[in-house]
């Protein structure tokens, strides 16, 4: 796959991904049009580590804290109270699937890959330069950010 | 009578999630049992007999193939229907999978009607 092959489908597996988990609205950053959203908010992050899939390491997804917490809100839908451990699993959970349905788009070419248990924390880090980034802003308002890591 | 169900996932936002969509399509009085890694999962399937078992691939210490070799080689688990849901169900794993005895592997995100769809297959009594 190319690179713009490659955003596609991580752009595809963000949508994907909060679309049915969380009822969001996902579109591309438009830095024409999006730059007065704050991206220096407190961040969460998630990373799931690959093994034998290409040259691709890794998958982080990072998210605002505070809209990590509305999609804890969201999703457990108030069947628990929100504490921090479960916003970390709402982050996990998240890059764990969106990690899933942007490997989905290799089909076979995937081959047997394994994929890790997620890791989270919190903070944004840069991005190295071999990567790919895929920025999208979610329901309008908040900045999202989807990184591919490679050997 | 009300079926048993295990699932087994290490995240409890998939757990919840799976339930929810299991309840949605189909098995609304179900007992739902929750396990955070396979080898849980062991535990509650030995404890009583179970109409399915749900779980994840990717989890700490026991991971969903483990546990499937494992359900396979017992005389007593052998043959109680698993269903997969994973975000790392490819391909080249789905032979082994239905080879232990696999009946459906459903890739995150999941939604209803997909879930609805494969317990067709389990509980065609359900009519879903």
């Amino acid at each position: 796959m190319t690179k713009d092959e490659l955003s596609a489908a991580l752009f595809q597996a963000v949508q994907d991904t909060l679309e049915t988990m969380a009822f969001a609205e996902v579109r591309p950053y438009d830095e024409s049009i999006d730059s007065t959203i704050d991206s220096n908010v407190d961040f969460l992050w998630g990373k799931v580590h690959l093994d034998t899939v290409h040259d691709l390491t890794a998958v982080e997804f990072c998210l605002p804290d505070e809209f990590a917490q509305e999609m804890a809100d969201t999703m457990y839908a108030g069947m628990i109270e929100i504490e921090h451990t479960a916003v970390m699993d709402t982050v996990s959970e998240l890059t764990n699937t969106l990690a899933g349905s942007f490997l989905l788009s290799f089909g076979e070419k995937a081959g047997k890959f394994v994929l890790s248990v997620p890791e989270s924390g919190t903070g944004k880090s840069q991005p190295p330069a071999k990567s790919i980034v895929c920025c999208c802003i979610v329901d309008e308002i908040h900045f999202v950010r989807a990184v591919l890591f490679f050997d | 009578m009300t079926k048993r169900v295990v699932i087994a996932d290490d995240s409890a936002l998939a757990r919840m999630f799976l339930r929810r969509c299991l309840e949605i399509s189909g098995l609304n009085d179900a007992e739902f049992v929750e396990a955070a890694d396979g080898a849980e999962a062991l535990e509650k399937l030995k404890e009583v007999p179970t109409d399915l078992l749900v779980t994840d691939l990717t989890m700490p210490d026991v991971d969903g193939l483990e546990l499937m070799r494992r359900i396979s080689a017992s005389p007593r688990l052998n043959g109680t229907p698993v269903l997969v849901v994973t975000s790392a169900g490819n391909e080249a794993q789905r032979g082994e999978l239905m080879a232990l005895g696999v009946i459906a592997i459903l890739s995150k995100p999941i939604n209803p009607p997909v879930v609805a769809d494969a317990l067709e297959k389990i509980f065609p009594e359900l009519g879903v």
